[in-house]
């Protein structure tokens, strides 16, 4: 039987014990709660941490690809089963060029738990002073009513833009200021594209005047290089006599002059190099070019004539069958006023003189010049492919952008993290540079919704179940087993046909193996 | 306490007189002081936490508010964008064309889109093909305020020095090849603490 004391002593037993936890079970609740509050947010803000690198590094994709497209590489870097890192994610792309050899290239990035897929449409175009449109290397004049757009010759004849869908922005620019005039009666000057001054100048534009683009200043002065005239087989005098007709077949001529009688025609075939001293085109003369076969290129070294009344015509009405390189300075040429009758399709490039273009020869091409006057009423047609004309140096304008969805197959495992599936496979992922695929083959194909693609890198990188219809392909054998940004593969190398391997397969579905035996060349 | 053996059993003895009533008072003075120090401090540091969670929450809708107009905006062609307003003048709403790629070397462009601030609910939205039968309505953010931080709409003046006249909660100005975006959330908590929030980015048109 318990005591008094028994019973006192027993409730006390364990209380303090009791108490202090009861204590710290509800700290620990709190505690919990807190930290899944906290949890809760932390992943929220993570999330969206996540998909803005994600989409920085898609962007970052699309960079490298652009920069392994410039260095003859085929714009493909990585590839899904093996992506590249980049930061803390990856990322791998895609590219292909369409009929018009835009190349459409897709960028696919995983950071996280987040997806970002960026799409661009670019257009590759060789470096060369004639892709700089309509230049002055000094002040440059637009007079009122002048009319300046762009356009490509590569996807065919000249067609004036709808409104509100330039696809392609003319380039106007200077190493001075540029002015732009306003109405010419009713008529606006209008310029659909930038205008770009030399650094710390400026464009100044009339009432009336209209320049769809910017007018920012260059941060440094275009320096023109200086023509170098082409070694060429000595002719003697071109002449064509007042009302009679003259050929000059394809080939390299050297002479001191071309004389174009009036209402005579010359013409030149080409292929062919003409060097001259002097260009004359007398009263209603007409100098015509059939660059149907090949460029004629025109170099005049001291003196160009022409009159309203007479024509160069490019008969073909591609500019990049026809330039005229006149080295001709201002001081000995004084202005070179291009009177001419009816369109010209061309390109001028003169470094050292003055060029005016008169309101009835509306110019197709490109006009580069020391420097340059559009006179009112003018029309030009910037051709931004003029600069097709064989230097190596490419570059590019961008033509679309826009992000795209993920595709399904990526975005649906949202807890797939790339960074830690591939730790956990034990494989590493290349850096982007080594990631870059080389061009070993090209494969024109026809998709299922009917687009043509043309495919450049290599059997590995190529996705054949996108495949409708192979039209033509070309397997180039690999030159070399490196792969790095900065080895220089030339575009061009594909086309040749001694190392080049022809395949046509056209209206076979091409899903299965390639048959590499197959000695058809 | 010292044991004490009695036959042949062992107890404790203890001093059982218990507390005073003025112990207890005292006490019970210094436990309400603890508990009413406890207590505030548990509401002060639950309000702050309070206001920081609802800040930050507030934060991040706002972000992912700015980031699907910079998205939208950056796929849109310049030359589409209507109204170009530029500074002082400024939109709530822009109207805006989107790139859908590049097919026979001609751009296709998207039905017409557009982002504006509704005023009365103070919500984002995102409209494409508005007004006709195709027309989509999405709200892409919500507690846009009526007036920008700062500003006092409708007195002809630019109260907060930010370049703009009068602007909304929402507001573009275009300036050369992009377009500024500027945004004032504002929100009450559960706590009665009004929270106001400002933000602005500058988004370059890509096509």
């Amino acid at each position: 039987m318990k005591t008094t004391h028994q019973r006192a002593h027993a409730s006390r037993r364990g209380s303090a014990l009791a108490l202090a936890l009861m204590i710290v079970t509800i700290v620990a609740l709190l505690s919990a709660m807190m930290l899944q509050l906290s949890s809760a947010h932390w992943r929220r803000e993570a999330g969206a941490v996540d998909q803005k690198r994600a989409f920085y590094i898609a962007e970052a994709g699309l960079s490298e690809a652009i920069y392994g497209l410039l260095q003859g590489n085929s714009g493909i870097v990585g590839t899904q089963e093996l992506p590249v890192r980049f930061g803390d994610g990856v990322f791998w792309t895609q590219a292909e060029s369409d009929a018009q050899d835009i190349v459409h290239i897709e960028s696919t990035a995983l950071c996280g738990q987040a997806r970002a897929k960026l799409a661009i449409a670019i257009e590759l175009y060789y470096d060369n002073a004639l892709n700089l449109g309509a230049f002055s290397g000094r002040n440059m004049t637009i007079g009122a009513g002048a009319y300046i757009d762009a356009y490509n010759s590569k996807n065919g004849p000249y067609s004036a833009p709808l409104p509100g869908a330039m696809l392609y922005r003319a380039t106007v620019g200077s190493n001075g200021d540029v002015s732009v005039g306003g109405l010419r009666g009713l008529v606006p000057t209008t310029i659909l594209g930038n205008v770009t001054p030399g650094p710390d100048k400026s464009v100044s534009v009339a009432l009336g005047g209209n320049v769809v683009g910017n007018t920012s200043p260059r941060a440094d002065s275009v320096e023109l290089p200086l023509i170098t005239i082409p070694a060429a087989s000595w002719f003697g005098p071109m002449t064509v006599s007042p009302a009679g007709t003259g050929l000059l077949p394809s080939g390299t001529y050297a002479g001191p002059n071309m004389t174009i009688g009036t209402n005579a025609t010359g013409t030149i075939v080409g292929p062919a190099i003409v060097v001259v001293d002097s260009l004359h085109l007398a009263g209603s003369a007409r100098l015509r070019v059939d660059s149907s076969v090949g460029p004629v290129e025109i170099y005049v070294s001291q003196a160009m004539t022409t009159t309203a009344l007479s024509s160069i015509v490019n008969v073909t009405g591609d500019p990049r069958g026809l330039s005229l390189w006149l080295d001709m300075s201002t001081r000995t040429g004084g202005v070179l006023s291009f009177a001419h009758q009816g369109a010209f399709h061309g390109s001028i490039y003169a470094p050292r003189a003055d060029v005016a273009i008169a309101a009835n020869a509306p110019v197709y091409g490109s006009v580069v010049a020391g420097g340059l006057t559009l006179a009112p009423g003018a029309q030009f047609h910037i051709d931004v492919s003029a600069g097709d004309l064989g230097s190596t140096d490419m570059s590019l304008s961008v033509l679309h952008w826009r992000p795209v969805a993920v595709p399904r197959e990526i975005a649906g495992d949202l807890r797939y993290e790339p960074l830690a599936d591939f730790a956990a496979r034990g494989v590493a992922l290349p850096a982007p540079g080594a990631g870059h695929v080389p061009i070993d083959m090209a494969v024109e194909y026809t998709r299922d919704d009917g687009e043509v693609r043309t495919f450049r890198g290599t059997e590995e990188a190529f996705d054949r179940s996108v495949v409708d219809a192979v039209i033509e392909e070309v397997v180039q054998p690999p030159v070399r087993t490196e792969n790095r940004v900065g080895e220089r593969r030339s575009w061009a190398a594909i086309d040749d046909p001694v190392t080049a391997k022809l395949k046509p397969v056209k209206g076979e579905r091409g899903m299965g193996p390639r048959d590499d035996d197959d000695d058809d060349d | 306490m010292k044991p004490v053996r009695r036959n042949g059993q062992t107890r404790t003895v203890t001093r059982e007189g218990g507390f005073t009533l003025l112990e207890l008072i005292i006490a019970a003075g210094i436990l309400a002081i603890i508990i009413v120090n406890m207590s505030m401090l548990l509401r002060a540091t639950s309000q702050t936490h309070d206001a920081s969670e609802d800040t930050q929450a507030l934060d991040l809708h706002a972000r992912q508010t700015l980031d699907r107009i910079v998205i939208a905006l950056q796929s849109a062609a310049k030359n589409s964008v209507i109204p170009a307003a530029e500074a002082p003048l400024y939109s709530s709403a822009v109207d805006y064309d989107v790139s859908l790629g590049v097919e026979d070397g001609e751009l296709v462009w998207g039905e017409p889109e557009r982002i504006g601030l509704q005023m009365d609910t103070g919500e984002v939205l995102w409209y494409r093909s508005l007004g006709t039968e195709e027309e989509r309505r999405v709200v892409w953010g919500r507690y846009v305020g009526p007036a920008m931080l700062g500003e006092s709409p409708q007195n002809g003046l630019d109260d907060n020095t930010n370049g703009i006249i009068d602007e909304l909660g929402l507001s573009f100005t275009v300036a050369g090849d992009s377009v500024i975006v500027r945004m004032t959330l504002e929100r009450t908590n559960s706590a009665g603490v009004a929270l106001v929030r400002e933000f602005e980015q500058v988004v370059a048109f890509r096509n």
